[in-house]
């Protein structure tokens, strides 16, 4: 069964991207435009990983991230996050709060998609 | 007496003039011969008689006397003086009288220039008030002006800040347009929608390589704008230098070999261990071989690391197409680009080196370059190497800002093996410096958090505990203990071997990083 993997980010036009590109390569989509979109979607379609943008409305990564840890539904979910502000304390703040991977914009593909199927076990 | 100044004359008991000096013979213009048994009226003035009187009265009385007389020159001049005197005595007796006379001519001369300086001065003092006014003027002008300059120079740091900030905000919103263009051109590239042609790819890739530059670009603006704005945060650890610059070289083989370049290492067959941030140095070694392939067609490229006293010296130098004289002074500034005329598959940004120096100034290194045109480049660098105790010093306050920045407590614990001079001469300094890296395995394991950090010399093992208060300390501290106590019964030590732990605590007993090293001991007790 194709493992399902949620877009999070408030760029419409990179969430496009990225579902084109993993569709191509066997994943299961599902998307999410803000912060509460993501927390939603992170229960009810329990997507085996996230990728997560730092900066969007109605809140942040970071408040994703809290409240996916806060609930035994999604605490277990991978998160890899994907920002265009890859500051040290971001890294280390995300690294803390468990995110599996850290990956600045512009990503290349070719680095994107073994972190995925590292996390994944593939 | 006839070196005196003043003018000095004895007067017998008989008013007759006994002895006389050369000052006063110059005073009065005769010659000794001539005054000598003379009676004293001859050079006193007439009308002052009565005084005389006094004057002879002394021979009965013998008190001193100072008075105003007039002496009378051999032309009838008068000089005003003033004389001071003391009757001579011999066995009770009177036998003369000695004077002292003072030319008042010259002092009162002094006193008329006295007045006439004090006018002076009291002009002078009156300019004074005035420039003093004046000057109280000019005082305000510059507190004025110098409060201008301030704020001129708060505008200059806040347009500079502003500069930083439209750098770094710029840089950051361009990563998501370029995300998009990258990805979306990437994966027309990579046949996702679709077979493409041949030439339509070589066109594609020819975008993506140009976008991979305005990337590199905006990555180097970013880096440089933080140095420049002292904004960097360097993540310092203990890294090996020598694994480091072997690891960076091999991933360069390629390049080299594809270019048909000779690479020559020198490296010490030792680790250094440096206290740096590793991705910085890794940037500055990427950076000197890339420029080095980039701009040799042929020859070698040599890779070096010295251990020397105080620093570790590294260079990287090539057999390329080198610097004028003129350009090697530019080198380390922003957007030079040197050697542009030479065909190169990649370009640079002209930020690589200007960089580099950021880099090693914030490691407190120094960077040069030296360079003949034709003949090749050579780039060197320093990097400090901190003896244990300046890097205990350092973890410590590094530890301590975090720690009155979150508000949070902080415990520092040092284990370090007792009697450790007995222990060497007995065991061996190998022996104690393998039991002490055995124990820092230990703490290493046992440590639960990310941000506990220990650190050890070869006596002693510093470890840092953020967010942890005294109570919590000990605790750590008795686990530790137990768990050494454990290996070195394993290991049939325990005999020999006691470890001491002391514990400081921020804010408990310490505010200072002084205090803290203090609390620990730390200051007599670790080693250079």
């Amino acid at each position: 069964m194709a493992k399902k993997i949620l877009i999070v980010d408030d760029d419409k036009r990179i969430v496009l991207l990225l579902a084109s590109r993993l569709k191509a390569n066997n994943y299961e989509i599902a998307v999410a435009y803000d912060a509460l979109q993501a927390v939603a979607q992170a229960f009810s379609e329990k997507p085996d990983l996230i990728l997560l943008d730092m900066k969007m409305p109605a809140g942040s990564g970071v408040s994703v991230m809290d409240d996916l840890r806060n609930s035994t539904n999604t605490a277990l979910i991978p998160v890899i996050v994907i920002t265009a502000y890859p500051s040290i304390e971001i890294q280390q703040k995300v690294k803390e709060m468990g995110a599996v991977g850290f990956i600045s914009k512009p990503f290349k593909a070719e680095d994107l998609l073994p972190r995925i199927r590292k996390v994944l076990g593939e | 007496m006839s070196s005196m100044t003043d003018a000095l004359i004895v007067v017998n008991p008989d008013a007759t003039l006994r002895s006389v000096n050369r000052a006063a013979l110059d005073m009065l213009d005769y010659k000794e011969e001539e005054l000598i048994g003379q009676p004293v009226e001859t050079i006193i003035l007439q009308e002052e008689g009565q005084r005389l009187t006094c004057f002879q009265n002394i021979f009965v009385t013998g008190v001193t006397f100072n008075m105003g007389l007039t002496f009378l020159t051999k032309q009838r001049k008068r000089i005003p003086v003033n004389i001071s005197g003391a009757a001579i005595q011999q066995e009770g007796k009177i036998i003369g009288i000695v004077g002292v006379a003072r030319d008042m001519r010259q002092i009162r001369t002094s006193i008329s220039e006295w007045e006439e300086k004090k006018t002076e001065i009291e002009e002078r003092g009156k300019k004074s008030v005035r420039m003093q006014r004046a000057m109280l003027h000019i005082m305000g002008d510059l507190d004025i002006s110098n409060k201008e300059i301030g704020k001129a120079n708060k505008e200059l740091q806040k347009l500079d800040q502003l500069k930083s900030d439209f750098v770094s905000t710029v840089s950051h919103e361009l990563r998501s347009p370029l995300t998009v263009t990258r990805e979306a051109i990437s994966q027309v590239l990579d046949g996702v929608c679709g077979e493409i042609n041949e030439e339509q790819k070589q066109f594609l890739f020819m975008s993506i390589e140009g976008i991979d530059r305005l990337a590199r670009l905006i990555e180097n603006l970013l880096d440089i704008s933080k140095i420049e704005s002292h904004k960097i945060d360097l993540k310092r650890e203990l890294v090996d230098i020598v694994s480091l610059a072997k690891e960076v070289s091999s991933s360069f083989a390629f390049a080299f070999q594809s270019k048909g370049l000779v690479a020559k290492y020198n490296f010490p067959k030792d680790k250094i261990e440096l206290y740096v941030d590793k991705d910085r140095i890794i940037q500055i070694f990427v950076n000197l071989m890339s420029n080095a392939v980039k701009f040799t067609p042929a020859g070698y490229i040599e890779i070096s690391i010295v251990d020397k006293e105080n620093v570790v010296e590294c260079f990287v130098s090539d057999t390329g197409i080198g610097i004028s004289d003129e350009d090697l002074l530019k080198v380390f500034d922003k957007f030079e680009q040197f050697g542009r005329e030479f065909e190169c598959a990649e370009k640079g940004t002209g930020l690589g080196l200007a960089i580099s120096k950021g880099n090693i100034e914030l490691h407190r290194g120094l960077i040069w370059a030296e360079s003949k045109l034709g003949q090749g480049t050579k780039i060197s660098f320093t990097l400090p190497k901190y003896s244990p105790r300046e890097l205990f010093k350092e973890y410590v306050t590094n530890g301590l800002a975090k720690a009155i920045k979150a508000g949070a407590p902080l415990s520092i614990i040092v284990f370090e093996v007792k009697y450790y001079d007995t222990l060497r001469e007995k065991s061996g300094q190998d022996k104690i410096a393998s039991i002490v890296h055995s124990l820092g395995q230990l703490i290493k394991t046992d440590l639960r958090r990310k941000s506990d950090i220990s650190i050890k010399d070869s006596r002693a093992i510093l470890v840092v505990l953020p967010e942890t208060d005294k109570k919590c300390a000990w605790a750590t501290a008795d686990r530790l203990k137990s768990s050494f106590d454990d290996y070195l019964s394993k290991e049939g030590l325990v005999k020999d071997v006691e470890v001491d732990s002391r514990i400081a605590s921020f804010p408990e007993d310490a505010q200072t990083e002084e205090e803290l090293l203090n609390g620990v001991q730390l200051q007599e007790n670790i080693e250079k």
